[in-house]
């Protein structure tokens, strides 16, 4: 099919399927699927800016299949969700300040490929190691009740966060300033790096705020569902980048996938899509490290995401 | 046979206006383009322009089907400390958005060099250092199917009127070709220089929903943004609600 704003004609079949599998990984592991999606779809020789912009499009949908589907088991903590996403947009207005500032130093592109891959590598190992650890379980618990008797320095700076409140969908008891400060935090982090903020914050829920990884899959889908729909009207407005045609047929195959992603996801153990979780992005981290230091085919490319 | 019709129509015209053995110098030559209007609607994938066209004279011909020329801002990569990133920006100044040129079976692409699209797209940049990047630059292009050469693409059909030759050329115009207005150029060869004998425009435009698309974008972007995300959410949600009759 002709894609008119990108400008060329691709296979409506593998749309479809490319579709299909970014949006099982959405409802399986709570991610958006950008960081992988767009790439591919750069790939198949759409260019970089419209890829981003229309595959924000197609997460709009993704997200709200994969949303929906968590909402029914009842997975989405809307309270926290929102306290994330205020963070999360005050932060990434501050990303976009700090990346204008980097941008002006010079090799800002360099600076956040690095990011990337730092931030890929950190959270994939912490993630799988830890996963793997707890899966050796029985053993551990016996050593749980002396642990209880020195909670962390963590633990004990944030019980004395004022402003404490339940969050009964998930089960824990914070102080609000803490979702909405590790949202900022995150939202910076998106900014540099652009991305929806799905495989940041899915680390921050389950290890900074204790969160059931049921919970933690339905309320990130919930935050990518907001600034998905933030991006996907501002790319339009300011850039014209937005392709509707292609953000169909992706969208097409991308919500049936969640859907089917997130019936999987109730038959797996926590642990087990934390592995899996992982895994994947210590994989996307290679793959960046590989553009990083092997010679590409083109060094001449069109102006947008590199 | 349109083929045929279309031969001998040029035929007669060729040898009604040239009546002098040997061409006049102001003899010009005539080009046929099928179709003149290339319109991209949402099944189109490229097409094929045959191009039917009248020499006043003999020889090798060349064929070019030129796009409008646009000034290109490119990103270079380059390795430092052991990383290949985005070292900067590159500018091409009137480099055409597509090129494709095909000579004649006697005529090696680098005799017609001159006319050739790295000469066109490198116009800006003369220096020796440049040449790199003008290569990088046609790859580039290459990859997209915008710039081509082909020896032989124009097939001789026989001669006519005095001293003139009738030749056939299919351009391929991949998908990517942006919408604007196109041409395409005859060039002889005389006394050792390349001449343009003769020129055709044809179009290129969106057509049916691609091209709706296309206009609400650029007249109302913000509307396009907010239905995009309606009928996103509306997709998703619809998705949703189809799953979930299944469960309960």
């Amino acid at each position: 099919m002709f894609l008119p704003v990108a400008g060329c004609s691709i296979n409506v079949l593998l749309l479809l399927g490319l579709g299909g599998m970014v949006g099982f990984l959405s409802g399986l592991f709570g991610v958006g699927g950008g960081f992988v999606l767009t790439p591919l779809l750069i790939m198949i020789g759409i260019p970089p800016t419209v890829a981003a912009a229309s595959d924000s499009n197609q997460i709009v949908a993704a997200s709200a299949s994969g949303m929906l589907g968590h909402y029914r088991y009842g997975n989405v903590d809307f309270k926290m969700g929102v306290l994330l996403l205020v963070g999360g947009v005050a932060g990434s207005t501050l990303g976009v300040g700090l990346v204008k500032l980097l941008r002006q130093l010079g090799n800002a592109d360099f600076v956040i490929m690095l990011c990337y891959v730092a931030m890929l590598g950190l959270i994939g190992g912490y993630m799988l190691m830890e996963s793997l650890t707890s899966l050796r379980g029985p053993q551990r618990a016996e050593r749980a009740p002396a642990r209880e008797l020195r909670p962390s320095v963590y633990a004990r700076i944030v019980n004395r966060l004022p402003f404490q409140t339940d969050f009964p969908k998930s089960g824990v008891r914070f102080s609000v300033l803490l979702p909405l400060l590790l949202g900022v935090v995150v939202g910076v982090l998106a900014a540099i790096m652009g991305v929806g903020g799905g495989f940041l914050l899915i680390p921050v829920m389950v290890y900074l705020l204790r969160m059931p990884m049921h919970t933690v899959l339905g309320t990130s889908l919930f935050q990518i569902f907001f600034t998905c729909v933030n991006v996907t009207i501002m790319q339009s407005y300011l850039n014209q980048t937005v392709d509707m045609i292609l953000a169909l047929l992706l969208l097409v195959g991308s919500s049936i996938g969640a859907q089917i992603g997130v019936k999987v996801s109730r038959r797996l153990k926590a642990d087990q899509i934390k592995i899996l979780l992982s895994l994947i992005v210590l994989a996307v981290m290679l793959v960046m490290l590989g553009k990083l230091v092997l010679p590409p085919k083109l060094l001449l490319a069109y102006g947008g995401a590199s | 046979m349109t083929g045929l019709g279309t031969i001998l129509f040029l035929g007669s015209a060729v040898c009604s206006s040239a009546p002098a053995a040997g061409a006049p110098a102001g003899a010009a030559g005539m080009l046929k383009i099928t179709p003149s209007e290339i319109r991209q609607g949402l099944s189109y994938h490229g097409s094929d322009i045959t191009v039917i066209a009248a020499s006043p004279e003999a020889g090798d011909l060349v064929l070019r089907c030129l796009g409008p020329a646009e000034d290109l801002r490119l990103r270079r990569k380059a390795r430092a400390w052991g990383f290949w990133m985005n070292v900067g920006e590159v500018e091409f100044e009137k480099a055409p958005a597509l090129c494709l040129v095909m000579t004649s079976p006697g005529l090696p692409l680098e005799e017609a060099s001159e006319l050739g699209c790295r000469t066109l797209a490198g116009q800006g940049r003369r220096e020796a250092a440049d040449d790199e990047l003008v290569s990088q630059l046609m790859k580039l292009k290459e990859s997209e199917g915008l710039y081509s050469a082909r020896t032989g693409g124009v097939e001789g059909l026989g001669s006519h009127g005095s001293g003139g030759s009738l030749v056939r050329a299919v351009f391929r115009l991949p998908a990517k070709a942006p919408p604007a207005e196109y041409r395409i150029e005859l060039f002889g060869r005389r006394d050792g220089r390349f001449t343009l004998l003769g020129a055709e425009p044809f179009t290129v435009r969106r057509s049916g929903i691609p091209a709706y698309l296309t206009l609400l974008l650029e007249r109302h972007p913000l509307l396009y943004g907010c239905f995009a995300v309606l009928f996103a959410c509306a997709a998703g949600l619809a998705v949703g609600f189809i799953f979930g009759k299944g469960r309960h």
